[in-house]
């Protein structure tokens, strides 16, 4: 798999050296073309798919890589526009710190050894926060990039001592053999679980360690909010899910302080995002709420609860990413992020309200949507873990139809503003980036397999 | 000061070096550390600057009070156990006299303020061999007094010194205080990677110096004091602004760079040796600090101004060729230990 990380060198040096008028068409090109190695992962046996060197695919990984490849040609066609004043090298140059992200991010789902894993999981956010502080909007943005460095680095420092340690103790840092399962509860105290999985649960996040996500994804460019939404708290569940799987976390008695944040995150990020006036804000905060179930599909320790996490995982990358690349078509005409301000946006762009449209429901998990089946699946599993978890679920699950449809209702009807009256037409660069988010969303309705 | 006359005090910073490597006899230690510090005085005084010459005479007098607490350590270790070879001394008073002098002459926590003032005095050439160069016999001296009762002493100092390099450089908005605090934060990883494991200091060490000389050298060439210079530094020179702001995170210890793998290296030796606390102290310093290198490098690399041209002027292109070798083969062959990790055994 290392033929991966080498496809991206080379997307980088090819962007080094084109001519700058190919620059976007050889990146987008480029990382497409990527998906063709990647899709290869997919062919499962006996759980792995592949392995080289440092580098394993199993099922907890494959789905997350393609994900990831996939979203690389998104991210680059949708910031096309954004881009197009800045001058020739500064372009190139934000290309290639997306290259550099993503190749970080495919050898973090693909590391079989955990420091490798770190030290990869820890790489993504140089690139995130050249992201978001560079390139990002208003001034606020570099709060936001010290809030994002600081609790990220805050959560995995412990992880790193964490590690470290149980390399002396093990002897061995090594997916395929730790796989053999830990000593629940022996040396393995509470407070050295909690270390470990601190650093995936503040990049989730949890409701409690959240509050960079909402100001990095309002200070990002339009790249860095999909990535952020599609890939990089999809990191913190993918750790997560690794360490408990290693770990066994149910039998420990700090998964019940995780499970009550999450529960409880759930309503009350339902309840944040009903009142959210700032259109990509209400977007962040209802990715806290959905993270929150997965939190709680992972930490029941059961299969179903991986199964949920990982399809609802897969599921809220290509959705919230979409809704973020929506919210970004209106920013680029309107200037403005305003729910107040964005009114009956179906009458000026109709073809992008249907879009609007099938994106929320996707995001509510109406019946036939994958997101549906996530949810499904990681609700019976925490179910199983207790009954009463089914109030918070409830409640959760009504407040994100809820927000949702507000989210739907406040942009798409009522009167247009006044002012709004002489804005671009949708090009069909943008519808083209649209379907590539809901396409495979919708095929894999057919094909949940996929997934997991 | 004459030029003609300088090859001879760089001899003598040599030589101060060897005569202390090769010598068991604690007087001959003494003499070299002294030989050593009266060979750079004249180095730091090199432009006449009234600012020069007032941090010279304050490194002069710390370094020659700390040589005076050396020598009555060792009267004192001489007088009452009949010994004379450094490595020997075993719970002795005159052994932690020795120690805090050589503390003091490293500049770690208790004794450390006498090394902001100094760097902030001087140029950055000077400040940069201070910061290297001149740490290389106090830290000779201490890998041979590392002993049990001397480690705990030690690790605590190292904890506390990258705890308050943090800690002090959080309001600094003067590069060179941020460099001196950066090594003063950095010396406390360094002390307690000697304790754990004695070429894991001289590796620590290699490490600190290859990171710090670029970012001093480029500082230097920008000649930028002031945080606020820095800001305007992407357009008079971009590649040494990259440069700088890329070291920065790497003496940060941010993970793809190669400061990380000096962390990296401490902490599994503290951890080894079952030092949990020592390791979480020395991380949470690390956390207080990124701030301030997270700060320069977002004046370096991140920040454009209004009125900054974005356009790339033809003059600057031969200079920034070259210049980026140095920056990848710097900072960023911390890339390729991961690939080292692949073979690590599993």
């Amino acid at each position: 798999m290392y033929h991966l990380i080498l496809g991206y060198v080379g997307l980088v040096l090819s962007v080094c050296i084109c001519y700058q008028k190919n620059v976007w068409r050889i990146a987008q090109l480029g990382s497409l073309l990527m998906i063709v190695p990647v899709l290869n992962l997919l062919n499962l046996n006996m759980f792995i798919s592949g392995i080289s060197g440092a580098l394993t695919s199993d099922f907890m990984s494959v789905a997350l890589v393609i994900l990831s490849v996939w979203l690389l040609p998104l991210m680059l066609i949708a910031s096309q526009q954004h881009m197009a004043k800045d001058t020739g090298l500064y372009q190139r140059i934000f290309i290639i710190c997306q290259v550099i992200l993503m190749s970080a991010l495919v050898l973090a789902f693909l590391a079989s050894h955990l420091l490798l894993f770190y030290i990869a999981f820890e790489s993504t956010l140089l690139p995130t926060l050249m992201l978001i502080t560079r390139w990002g909007a208003q001034k606020e943005r570099y709060q936001a990039g010290t809030y994002f460095m600081f609790y990220t680095m805050v959560g995995s420092l412990p992880l790193l001592i964490c590690l470290v340690g149980q390399y002396k103790m093990m002897g061995s840092l090594s997916l395929d053999l730790i796989l053999g399962g830990m000593y629940k509860g022996e040396y393995f105290t509470n407070l050295w679980w909690l270390g470990c999985i601190l650093a995936f649960l503040v990049k989730l996040p949890l409701y409690g360690g959240h509050l960079w996500l909402p100001k990095a994804h309002v200070e990002a460019p339009i790249a860095g909010s999909m990535v952020l939404a599609g890939v990089l708290l999809k990191l913190g569940g993918y750790g997560l899910m690794r360490i408990s799987y290693a770990w066994g976390a149910s039998a420990l008695l700090s998964g019940e302080v995780v499970f009550a944040l999450a529960l409880w995150g759930m309503v009350v990020m339902g309840a944040i995002c009903l009142r959210q006036t700032d259109l990509k804000s209400l977007i962040a905060y209802s990715s806290v709420g959905h993270m929150a179930l997965v939190v709680g599909g992972i930490m029941t320790g059961t299969t179903w609860g991986y199964n949920g996490a990982m399809i609802l995982m897969i599921a809220h990358g290509l959705v919230s990413s979409c809704l973020f690349s929506l919210a970004n078509y209106w920013y680029e005409r309107s200037h403005s992020r305003n729910l107040l301000g964005s009114r009956g946006m179906i009458i000026l762009f109709p073809l992008m309200g249907a879009g609007w449209f099938i994106a929320s429901l996707m995001n509510l998990a109406l019946p036939p949507t994958i997101n549906l089946f996530g949810e499904l699946v990681a609700m019976v599993a925490v179910y199983n873990w207790s009954m009463f978890s089914v109030i918070f679920m409830g409640v959760g699950a009504v407040l994100t139809a809820a927000y949702s449809l507000y989210m739907f209702g406040m942009s798409q009807w009522g009167e247009v503003l006044e002012n709004y009256k002489n804005l671009h037409v949708m090009t069909s660069r943008e519808y083209l980036l649209l379907m590539m988010h809901l396409v495979p969303a919708a095929y894999l309705i057919f094909n949940l397999g996929l997934m997991f | 000061m004459s030029p003609y006359i300088s090859p001879l005090f760089g001899l003598a910073m040599g030589s101060s070096v060897l005569l202390i490597s090769s010598s068991t006899h604690w007087v001959f230690v003494w003499l070299g550390l002294e030989l050593g510090t009266l060979a750079f005085i004249p180095m730091l005084a090199w432009w006449h600057s009234s600012l020069e010459v007032e941090a010279t005479v304050k490194y002069f007098i710390i370094q020659a009070m700390a040589a005076a607490v050396f020598f009555f350590g060792g009267l004192v270790m001489t007088s009452t156990e009949y010994i004379s070879g450094l490595s020997q001394f075993v719970g002795n008073f005159g052994e932690v006299l020795i120690m805090f002098s050589i503390i003091m002459k490293l500049g770690l926590v208790p004794f450390h303020y006498w090394v902001v003032d100094v760097v902030q005095g001087l140029n950055y050439l000077p400040g940069m061999v201070l910061l290297t160069w001149q740490k290389v016999p106090g830290l000779m001296v201490l890998v041979q007094l590392v002993s049990m009762q001397n480690g705990l002493i030690l690790l605590i100092f190292g904890a506390l010194s990258a705890f308050w390099g943090g800690l002090g450089g959080l309001g600094q908005t003067q590069m060179r205080k941020l460099l001196a605090f950066s090594s003063i934060a950095h010396l406390g990883w360094l002390v307690s990677g000697c304790v754990v494991g004695t070429m894991l200091g001289s590796m620590y060490f290699i490490l600190y110096v290859v990171l710090s000389i670029p970012v001093f050298v480029f500082l230097y060439i920008l000649n930028n004091t002031h945080l606020n210079q820095v800001r305007a530094s992407l357009v008079s020179n971009p590649v040494a602004a990259m440069v700088v702001g890329v070291g920065f995170l790497s003496l940060a210890g941010l993970p793809p760079f190669m400061g990380f793998f000096g962390k990296w290296l401490v902490l599994t030796w503290l951890l080894n040796n079952f030092l949990v606390g020592g390791a979480v102290a020395l991380v949470v310093g690390a956390l207080v600090s990124l701030f301030y290198y997270l700060r320069v490098s977002y004046m370096c690399m991140v920040i454009l101004g209004p009125q900054q041209i974005m356009v790339s002027l033809s003059w600057r292109k031969g200079f920034m060729g070259s210049l980026l070798g140095g920056l990848v083969v710097l900072n960023l062959l911390g890339l390729l230990l991961v690939g080292g990790i692949s073979s690590l055994s599993k």
